[in-house]
């Protein structure tokens, strides 16, 4: 696998800050039951099914890192799901991203309904969440759906960010 | 500065690395040998974000109340003329209950114990939600620059919110009482019954704990922050109302279940009370 530029990583940077604004502001207007989508979740999941595990953890840790600054739980909790999160996506075929959006649109809807169950896991092994079985699964579905319809727009967002257009996706990806 | 693993082998090393610091930062704030590391880390972010979503909201604001009102027209008006007569009600309940409250007042003066209405307050307007959909907490726009500390007690229109968790120079977290892991030492009825009201989530009523099996209660009244030693909250100020009472002879303890007065799920201005936990 080729290594990514760092002006691919400056401009992934630049996306996940413009998304934690969107997030922190736009998407948290948009909810269901006091429950809002999660746009933040699919940046370990894009980055790992555009480019690969190790990438996605990278981008896990450092977008949960984020989450956690404007968050009241403990400190690294958001980036260990999502470290855990995006390498597991990495695991998938690659080239998803080319071969179909539909497989994106699940992929995302699958990670991130996942993604919240692991939160709510690893915070209940820190003794944090006191959430009933419910209300997990209701914000686990919200944020599934919720991602499901963001999806297209953030994983075009991160392909521009990776360098999509001039390298190719997949000449960055794989294996060579 | 790139990745470069091929190999299985080192594709693990990569996670395992990522794993450990993970862990490593939740032991160290868990521990709270960085708290005010990553307080201050917290603090300066949530400053630099103030007026980014200050401005974005200052253009997204009109427009989302402009469709909401055209859309949902009628429900606006059956809402407004609604909010009349409750208005209506309500100062004709206010001006029945002042005597009660003056006299409340004197007897609470006698007896040493703080009254929320003497407690000065910071007024504040509730700017976000949490950006997790896990912790049931708001974010105001006054912190520490305009007086208000973490465990300061947070009042709205009707009742108890929460308390302050967090507080940045110009902004401040308030965990709300609906929060699991929110508890609030409260009174109940006219016995002064004693029980501890626990949060079990957004959008529902509260789960009061310690209170003897048959101890009399009624659906309909008021339950107040106790205040007791060392209690989180000053004495006094409502909580919620009962809504559910239900003794068995098999339980250890009463199952009451309270509606919080404030309306958690639509605030938009609350008080912070510049009261603190005494030592």
């Amino acid at each position: 696998m080729k290594a990514m530029k760092a002006v691919s990583w400056l401009r992934l940077l630049l996306v996940a800050l413009t998304l934690l604004v969107v997030q922190d502001t736009l998407i948290m207007e948009i909810h269901l039951g006091s429950v809002h989508p999660d746009v933040m979740v699919l940046l370990p999941i894009g980055s790992a099914l555009l480019v690969s595990s190790e990438v996605g953890g990278v981008v896990g840790l450092a977008t949960g890192l984020m989450v956690d600054l404007f968050a009241s739980t403990p400190f690294g909790l958001t980036a260990l799901c999502y470290v855990l999160l995006g390498y597991a996506v990495g695991y998938l075929p690659r080239g998803i991203w080319l071969r179909s959006k539909f497989l994106v649109v699940l992929t995302a809807l699958l990670g991130s309904f996942l993604g919240e169950i692991l939160y709510a896991v690893l915070a209940g092994l820190l003794g944090e969440s006191g959430m009933t079985k419910e209300h997990l699964l209701k914000v686990a579905t919200v944020v599934g759906v919720g991602n499901m319809i963001l999806a297209v727009p953030v994983v075009w967002l991160i392909s521009w960010a990776i360098g999509h257009g001039q390298e190719g996706l997949l000449g960055l990806a794989d294996q060579s | 500065m790139g990745l470069t693993s091929s190999s299985t082998r080192g594709r693990r090393f990569v996670l395992v690395v990522l794993v450990l610091i993970s862990v490593t930062i939740i032991t160290v704030d868990v521990k709270g040998g960085s708290s005010h590391i990553v307080s201050g880390l917290k603090s300066y972010a949530r400053d630099a974000l103030r007026p980014v979503r200050q401005g974005i909201n200052a253009v997204v604001q009109p427009i989302d109340s402009f469709f909401v009102g055209a859309v949902d027209y009628r429900s606006v008006v059956s809402v407004n003329q609604r909010l009349r007569q409750e208005n209506a009600v309500l100062q004709r309940r206010l001006l029945e209950r002042d005597g009660a409250a003056s006299e409340l007042e004197t007897l609470l003066r006698e007896e040493h114990l703080p009254w929320a209405k003497s407690i000065k307050k910071v007024p504040a307007e509730v700017v976000a939600d949490s950006i997790s959909n896990f912790v049931d907490t708001v974010q105001l726009d006054k912190g520490r620059d305009n007086g208000v500390g973490v465990g300061m007690p947070v009042v709205g229109g009707s009742g108890l919110v929460g308390r302050v968790i967090e507080a940045s120079h110009t902004t401040s977290t308030v965990l709300l009482i609906s929060d699991p892991s929110s508890s609030v030492g409260v009174r109940l009825g006219r016995g002064g019954t004693i029980g501890l009201a626990r949060g079990q989530g957004a959008d529902r009523s509260l789960k009061v704990d310690y209170v003897a099996p048959f101890t009399k209660v009624k659906k309909g009244e008021i339950a107040y922050t106790s205040g007791l030693q060392n209690s989180l909250y000053p004495p006094g100020i409502p909580v919620g109302r009962v809504v559910q009472v239900h003794s068995s002879s098999n339980s250890l303890q009463e199952s009451i279940t309270l509606q919080p007065l404030a309306a958690l799920g639509q605030l938009q201005f609350v008080d912070v009370l510049e009261w603190q936990t005494p030592p």
